[in-house]
């Protein structure tokens, strides 16, 4: 089956089987590699994709269900020597050890601070509840986003 | 000496591969398509509990792509279950 749609606001058409999961054909045809396997059950959100905007977990989603919709990959946001500021703030407070939930992290994120840029810590936790990390104990990674909350709230105050 | 003599003793140091992990250009074992790459997959019993009385793979050996079939008797020393 033909299925179009757009990757990183590029239009995409891939042959997907009808029970393909948007992970397997964002990793295996489209070489998306910061898409991570981690569980494929749906629990640990190392494989989160923005779907229009929104947090989904590839793994459990068909590809088939893509179709005419717009996905975003961590690659959307920021590349080596182009760091998107949260990234920034990530790599400040040394947020993350292994890195494997990094861009299913940063991704929740980003998509809760577009529907709400003064999300309160608890909010935020809320955000990135459906990301498993393994190493870091997530008090960094609730820091980095709360001091990249904080910084913004400074900046249009002062505006 | 004190700490400031140092140029990495006692300072706030960004990650080296932070910039890697954050982008997701960092690999990890399975973001590696080398050429010729084979899969594995494991075959497991239909039934729990059972006693293995023998495993025939001529039926998987058979099918088109498959490289090879590897079981207990391909390794060499079976400390636990071999046979
Ligand atoms: S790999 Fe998709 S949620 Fe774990
Ligand atoms: S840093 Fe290793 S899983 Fe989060």
């Amino acid at each position: 089956m033909l299925i179009h749609f757009h990757v990183n606001g590029k239009a995409c058409a891939v042959d997907a089987a009808p029970d393909e999961k948007l992970l397997d054909t964002l990793r295996e045809k489209l070489q998306i590699t910061s898409v991570k396997r981690g569980c494929e059950n749906g629990d640990c959100g190392a494989c989160t994709v923005l779907l229009d905007g929104r947090p989904v977990a590839s793994c459990i989603f068909l590809t088939v269900k893509a179709r005419n919709h717009s996905i975003q990959t961590i690659e959307a946001f920021g590349e080596p020597g182009h760091l998107h500021p949260l990234q920034e703030k990530f790599r400040a407070h040394g947020a993350f050890q292994c890195g494997f939930c990094a861009p299913g992290v940063t991704l929740s994120a980003i998509s809760l601070l577009n529907q709400n840029p003064t999300p309160t810590e608890e909010e935020v936790r809320r955000a990135i509840s459906g990301n498993l990390c393994r190493c870091s104990g997530y008090v960094q990674i609730v820091e980095a986003i709360m001091d990249y909350v904080e910084e913004r709230r400074a900046a249009r105050e002062e505006l | 000496m004190k700490n400031s003599d140092f140029s990495y003793i006692g300072k706030r140091l960004p990650r080296q591969d932070a910039e890697l992990q954050l982008t997701g250009t960092c690999r990890y074992g399975d973001d590696y398509f080398p050429p010729n790459l084979l899969i594995a997959k494991a075959r497991y019993s239909d039934y729990p509990h059972a006693k293995l009385l023998g495993v025939d793979v001529s039926e998987a050996e058979a099918m088109p792509g498959v490289a090879a079939v590897i079981t207990c008797r391909d390794v060499p020393y079976n400390r636990f279950g071999g046979g």
